[in-house]
C-alpha cells in the first residue's frame, strides 16, 4: 500500500488538473460546436465578421440549449485580431425588448446595449481588441473586447410568435443591422 | 521492471481521466444555482465574468450565451412547488401574476430543447397568456390538451424543465429575488 500511495496521489492530482482544464475549455468548445451547428447547412462554413439573420426556431431547429422561442436573433462570429469591427444596429420602433450583446469566446457576456440604454434607435459600435489604438469618431461607441474572438448577438422579443405581421415587420428591421471590418488605413 | 512502470503510468492516466470526466459530468449535472424562490432557482452571476470556472461551464452546457443579470433574470424549475420532480406524465398548473419585470415568459424544455408539438407551443409570455378577470393567469403544463394556455409536456423521457425569463427586471425583483412572489407550480394530477 505504501508503494502505491505516490501513484494514487499522482492520479488524484492529475485528475484535478484535467478537471480544471476541462471546465476551462468546455465553454469555448461549446461555443465552437454551437456556431458550427448553426451554420451547418452553409456550404461555405462559418461566416466570420458577417451578421446573419435568423428566424424563429421550432423543435428540431433549436440548436442552442434552452433557446428562447420568443426571440428572433441575428448572429455575428467576430475575429478582430486584424481589424476592428463596425457594428451597425437598428432598433425596431415597437416597444419590445431588443438588445445587442457581446460574448467573449469563453461565453462571458461583457457588454449589452438594449433598446432602453441605446442612445438612439440607430447607432454604431466599433469593437476593438485590447491595446488597439483606434480613435473614436462621431457618436460611435468603442467597445474593447477581452479577446479577439467572440460573438455579437442581437435579440428581438416577439410578443406573439404566431403573429405574421409582427414577424414581417421585425424581419424588415432586423436586416438593417450589419457588421463590417473597418477598412485599411481607417484605424 | 520497465514494463511494470509503464503499466502503472497507463493505469494512473486512465484512472485520472475517468475521475476527471466523472467529476466533470457530475458537476455539470448539478444546477449550480445559488438563489432559490419556491421551485425557482437562479444564479445572478450567470453570463458575467464573475461566474467562475464551474458556473461558466454549467451555463455554457445548459444555457449558452445567457445574458447577464442586469438584462435578464433566468429562473429554472425542475420541481413543482412541493419539491417533487417535474414529470411528463403529470398535469401542472403554473399559477401567478405578472412578475416585476418588463416582459416575462415561461418555457418548457425536455433535456434543454423545445418539446415537439403540432402547434409549436413552447412558451407563454406576458403578451400571449390568456388572463383571468383579475389579471392573474394559469398555464397548464401537461401531455393532454387543455382549453387554454396549454404548454405541452410531451410524452418523452428526459428531464422536464420550466424556465422563467424576466427581461429588464424591475426594482422589486432586483431587490428581493428570493422572496418576491413568483408563479407557483402546482401538480394537479398524474397518470
Amino acid at each position: 500500500m505504501k508503494k502505491l500511495l505516490p501513484w494514487i496521489l499522482a492520479t488524484v492530482a492529475l485528475a484535478a488538473l484535467l478537471y480544471v482544464i476541462g471546465m476551462w475549455y468546455l465553454p469555448q468548445f461549446l461555443t465552437a460546436r454551437a456556431v458550427k451547428r448553426i451554420y451547418a447547412r452553409r456550404q461555405t462554413g462559418v461566416p466570420v465578421n458577417t451578421m446573419t439573420h435568423g428566424v424563429l426556431r421550432v423543435a428540431g431547429t433549436d440548436t442552442v440549449v434552452r433557446d428562447n422561442p420568443d426571440t428572433v436573433t441575428s448572429l455575428a462570429v467576430y475575429d478582430i485580431s486584424e481589424r476592428p469591427l463596425r457594428v451597425k444596429c437598428v432598433i425596431p420602433p415597437q416597444d419590445n425588448y431588443w438588445s445587442i450583446s457581446f460574448f467573449d469566446w469563453n461565453t462571458d457576456n461583457y457588454r449589452v446595449i438594449n433598446d432602453r440604454t441605446a442612445k438612439a434607435r440607430e447607432f454604431e459600435v466599433v469593437l476593438v481588441k485590447p491595446g488597439s489604438k483606434y480613435q473614436k469618431r462621431g457618436n460611435e461607441e468603442v467597445i474593447v473586447a477581452p479577446s479577439a474572438r467572440g460573438i455579437a448577438l442581437i435579440r428581438m422579443i416577439v410578443t406573439d410568435r404566431n403573429n405574421k405581421d409582427e414577424l414581417a415587420k421585425l424581419s424588415d428591421v432586423q436586416k438593417k443591422s450589419f457588421v463590417e471590418p473597418i477598412a485599411d488605413g481607417a484605424y | 521492471m520497465n514494463y511494470r512502470y509503464f503499466i502503472r503510468i497507463l493505469v494512473c492516466l486512465v484512472c485520472a481521466l475517468a475521475l476527471a470526466a466523472g467529476a466533470g459530468y457530475a458537476s455539470l449535472r448539478q444546477t449550480g444555482e445559488t438563489l432559490t424562490n419556491g421551485p425557482w432557482r437562479t444564479n445572478l452571476t450567470t453570463g458575467s465574468a464573475e461566474a467562475g470556472l464551474l458556473h461558466r461551464a454549467r451555463v455554457a452546457w445548459r444555457g449558452l450565451w445567457a445574458l447577464q443579470a442586469s438584462e435578464v433574470y433566468y429562473f429554472s424549475a425542475i420541481t413543482d412547488s412541493d419539491g417533487q420532480p417535474l414529470r411528463h406524465g403529470c398535469r401542472y398548473r403554473v399559477a401567478g401574476n405578472d412578475p416585476d419585470t418588463r416582459w416575462w415568459s415561461v418555457t418548457a424544455y425536455n433535456n434543454d430543447h423545445f418539446i415537439p408539438n403540432p402547434g409549436h407551443a413552447y412558451s407563454f409570455s406576458k403578451t400571449t397568456v390568456q388572463r383571468e378577470a383579475d389579471g392573474s393567469w394559469n398555464i397548464f403544463l401537461s401531455h393532454d390538451s387543455q382549453p387554454k394556455n396549454w404548454l405541452p409536456s410531451g410524452d418523452q423521457t428526459g428531464e422536464l424543465v420550466l424556465s422563467l425569463r424576466c427581461y429588464n427586471p424591475g426594482v422589486n425583483l432586483i431587490a428581493n429575488p428570493a422572496t418576491i412572489e413568483l408563479p407557483r407550480i402546482i401538480r394537479e394530477s398524474c397518470q
